[in-house]
């Protein structure tokens, strides 16, 4: 990692976060970030924008391995952590601005997401450590992709629910069944786009996922525009900064050079967080005409309290970042990342996978305590499905410690 | 939308499958896939009224489609695939469902129904002969046209 770029990000976010607070003073919206006003509704956009930040990561890292595209732990990790740190700017924003940012039982499957993927980092970070017991490491290195085929529908069904509440309380205008789709679209484009930002911190970046932000793109330009035909409304302007932007890619110039991949990253950002502002009050030019200092100030304090768990967690465990190990799942050096190896090609009948026998046992204990709470609560749509994924990924998480630990007792009985 | 017009898609989708089977590598799949899309937006704002919830999501359902069709001519992990394209189907599917029920219009939740226990139908399946791929494709054609 470039410490010394990271720093400089680090204090020009903090000098930023300086100046747009004493500018605020001057402009007289100081009081807004003082007072936990209901009025104020900037807080809410930045805060859906960091729930979808908060999904983004783990959404990709998960996919990727479900489908069996090789990056490097690395580049997961970075992801899985991003996700994390996201997840401590939507608290904070929620828990500073509570009169703005009402919260309804969605919360519960955010959090419900948040564990699992914090479930998910630990086993990978745990499963990388050499210096850990060698049988935990290659028995945790075996649940990662059942881990990913918990979390993979589940983020999809919580994005979706999130995106279907949002239509049914805030904005009637965006009910529908294209609505959700869209969103979890969205999220997963973020995704992509701070894979680019963040490896650019590492002095490295991967191909693969600049093509997939370039095809991803022309997909997000179709939605935007489906979007804008059946609604007869849309953001141009996040459509602009979102879709069109990115399309600079396209030229060597702007993909070989850093600043050229950034730029494009944070147009993406923009639009995106334009687009969140446009889904709340449907106007265009909304967050341009009500900017005050104290909306840019609290956008720096985000940029900063990211900034600051994000580095602060990566450097405190850069030795499990920078493990030259190769899993399953993931790629050295040398390869592409898009041949199978001999151990994929293998034909397994149905139900006799590998991954299949991990999960077997946890995915009947979730259904299961999915249907007990379902029939106790009546509550079969919200938190149920997430409510069977975390008991089946803490059964999948304990399956390792399960395995040595009886391993270890077999040999003390043959002793 | 009509039943000739809904026909009419479930052909295309069939064409666009054929299509795909014949493209090789990722950018290449990928504009036919981005064209695709776009025909299927095309289509569905042409002969159908966007403004009825249910089409919201009908170029994805299509799309879906395309994909299940698609999944039978793969060589590698085609069972795998198979379940996969069919899971999103589903949630396709139930997303437009949920929205329905939320407005509380009606909501086909026989179709969701048969194409869950065909996609768990799939995942029983060990080699797949020609004649389960044809059985397959008729079999989704049978919940496109008539659930």
């Amino acid at each position: 990692m470039n410490s010394k770029v990271v720093t400089i990000v680090f204090i020009g976010l903090c000098l930023l976060l300086l100046l747009s607070v004493g500018g605020s003073f001057w402009d007289g919206s100081f009081d807004l970030l003082l007072h936990n006003s209901e009025n104020w509704k900037f807080p809410k956009t930045l805060f859906i924008f960091w729930i979808g930040m908060s999904q983004a990561g783990v959404l990709l890292s998960a996919f990727l391995l479900v489908m069996k595209v090789k990056i490097h732990r690395r580049t997961s990790l970075l992801l899985e952590l991003c996700s994390l740190c996201s997840y401590v700017v939507a608290i904070a924003l929620s828990l500073l601005y509570s009169n703005s940012i009402k919260l309804n039982s969605d919360i519960y499957n955010i959090g419900i997401v948040g564990f699992i993927s914090l479930l998910f980092f630990v086993t990978h970070l745990v499963a990388a450590d050499s210096a850990e017991d060698v049988s935990l490491c290659k028995n945790l290195a075996k649940i990662r992709r059942p881990l990913a085929c918990f979390i993979l529908p589940t983020v999809f069904w919580v994005v979706s629910e999130f995106a279907l509440d949002f239509a049914q309380f805030e904005n009637s205008l965006w009910q529908g069944a294209f609505f959700p789709l869209y969103v979890v679209a969205c999220v997963f484009y973020m995704g992509l786009a701070s894979t680019i930002a963040l490896l650019s911190f590492e002095n490295y970046y991967n191909r693969l996922i600049e093509r997939f932000i370039l095809l991803c793109s022309w997909f997000m330009s179709l939605l935007f525009l489906w979007l804008m035909l059946i609604k007869d409304s849309g953001s141009i302007i996040a459509f602009i900064f979102a879709c069109v932007v990115p399309q600079l890619l396209l030229f060597e110039a702007v993909r070989e050079s850093l600043w050229g991949r950034l730029i494009v990253v944070l147009c993406i950002f923009f639009g995106v967080l334009l687009k969140c502002d446009f889904v709340l009050y449907l106007d265009d030019f909304h967050l341009v005409s009500n900017v005050s200092l104290a909306n840019v100030s609290l956008m720096f304090a985000g940029g900063v309290i990211f900034v600051f768990f994000f580095f602060g967690v990566r450097i405190l465990l850069s030795r499990f970042f920078e493990n030259d190990e190769i899993l399953m799942g993931e790629e050295s050096d040398s390869s592409d990342g898009e041949i199978p190896d001999a151990e994929e090609r293998k034909y397994y009948a149905p139900f006799s996978a590998p991954e299949f026998k991990v999960v077997r046992l946890p995915v009947l204990c979730g259904v299961l305590a999915a249907v007990t709470y379902g029939y106790f609560t009546s509550d079969w749509v919200h938190l149920a499905g997430p409510f069977g994924a975390y008991v089946g990924c803490l059964l999948v998480c304990l399956q390792p410690f399960a395995h040595v630990w009886l391993s270890r007792k077999g040999k003390g009985g043959r002793k | 939308m009509s039943m000739f017009a809904n026909a009419v898609a479930c052909l295309l989708c069939l064409i666009f499958a054929a299509f795909i089977w014949k493209i090789k590598g990722l950018y290449r799949i990928t504009l036919v896939m981005f064209l695709i899309v776009l025909s299927n937006c095309l289509y569905t704002a042409f002969a159908g009224n966007i403004a009825f919830p249910v089409l919201e999501v009908y170029p994805f359902r299509m799309l879906a489609l395309t994909l299940c069709v698609f999944t039978t001519g793969l060589r590698e992990n085609r069972r795998r695939f198979m379940v996969l394209a069919q899971t999103f189907w589903l949630w396709v599917e139930l997303l437009g469902c949920l929205s329905l029920y939320q407005t509380g219009e009606e909501t086909p939740w026989l179709r969701l129904a048969a194409i869950a226990g065909i996609a768990f139908g799939c995942m029983f399946m060990a080699r797949i002969s020609k004649e389960i791929e044809f059985g397959l494709i008729v079999l989704w054609m049978a919940v496109w046209m008539f659930f």
